[in-house]
């Protein structure tokens, strides 16, 4: 487990699933439809809102990320929703320095379903507000969940996929 | 200028635009012309600017670029043909990992705006097409997009690890 506050507070936690729910979860991500989507700000694919999905085993993941002790000892909020939505990048796919800022989004989270090395890119980068640089790549890891505070410091950026898949559960907590 | 743009064929071509809000010419220069005036514009000393919330790329602006662009034709193509008033040329080097997005600053304009792309060669899967708002516009080489704007902001869509050259855009504008 990390807690940092550097450059704005965010938590990993490794190893977030039991091996037979991750089994599911992937199995049940590989069956969802993803689109595409293309703008000035990204390239990849996602599902539709599956906050309300009637797939138990995503309803189950959704209550253990509500459940996170952290958000209540570490980020000192109380979650009263979450929503979630499937994301898939492929080769080429990126997301570009944001800040997630949305109202009511207090704390953004990110569920790797798959493990890339360094070179195969994918990694998300939490960037420093002041500077713009980069202070913290973590890698996508199966079963490593991300999450940090959404604030006018959170600026954050995935790296261009090269050649591999990143496949993901992300949304965020509304506290 | 590829001799097959007379004044008669750039006024035809400035009444679509009047209708149509946008008009493309290809094969703006005649073959084998291209590479010339691209080396001679390639030889200006370009500045990188990088701000990742607008922008990455590099860029030249000068007397020199005008200069050129008039002596090859396309300044008194687009005063004469298009009615644009002091055009005044700005080059755009978009290399792998280069980008800009709507928000950028220079990306908002009103009247007439023209795409000159003089890259080498470019396959649009490597990214680098224009979006004007949420449509989105490939962009050949040897190719002028003349467009009215009124208000609209464009930007350029990330260029990916695939790309082997670069998107060479030279955007001119009344002064």
């Amino acid at each position: 487990m990390v807690q940092s506050d550097k450059p704005f507070r965010h938590i990993i936690i490794d190893d977030f699933l039991d091996g037979e729910t991750l089994r599911k979860i992937v199995e049940t991500f590989d069956s969802l439809k993803f689109e595409r989507k293309d703008s000035d700000l990204f390239n990849l694919e996602q599902t539709d809102d599956l906050t309300n999905t009637d797939i138990q085993i995503l309803k189950d993941v959704q209550k253990k990320i509500l459940d996170v002790s952290e958000i209540k000892s570490f980020f000192e909020m109380v979650p009263k929703s979450v929503d979630m939505s499937g994301m898939l990048y492929k080769d080429s796919d990126y997301l570009l320095c944001h800040d997630d800022r949305l109202e009511g989004r207090s704390i953004a989270y990110i569920l790797y379903l798959n493990t890339l090395r360094k070179e195969e890119g994918g990694a998300l980068k939490l960037i420093n507000s002041k500077d713009f640089k980069t202070e913290e790549l973590i890698l996508p890891k199966e079963n490593r969940l991300v999450m940090f505070e959404v604030s006018e410091k959170s600026w954050h950026e995935v790296s261009e996929i090269i050649n591999a898949k990143r496949k993901s559960l992300g949304g965020w907590l509304h506290c | 200028l590829n001799p097959f743009y007379s004044l008669d064929v750039l006024n035809q071509a400035n009444a679509v635009l009047k209708k149509e809000n946008i008009v493309e010419l290809k094969q703006i220069f005649v073959s084998g012309s291209l590479s010339v005036i691209r080396t001679e514009i390639l030889s200006l000393k370009t500045k990188k600017e990088y701000h990742p919330l607008k922008h990455s790329w590099n860029v030249f602006e000068g007397a020199e670029l005008d200069h050129i662009l008039d002596s090859v034709g396309i300044i008194p193509a687009l005063s004469a043909g298009f009615k644009m008033k002091h055009p005044k040329a700005k080059l755009y080097i978009l290399r792998d990992g280069d980008y800009s997005l709507l928000h950028d600053d220079v990306s908002e304009e009103n009247g007439t705006v023209a795409f000159l792309d003089i890259s080498d060669q470019w396959n649009n899967n490597w990214g680098g097409y224009l979006g004007i708002e949420q449509e989105k516009f490939e962009l050949e080489p040897n190719s002028i997009l003349i467009t009215n704007l009124f208000g609209q902001r464009f930007f350029f869509k990330r260029i990916n690890h695939h790309a082997n050259a670069d998107k060479i855009i030279i955007i001119i504008k009344s002064n």
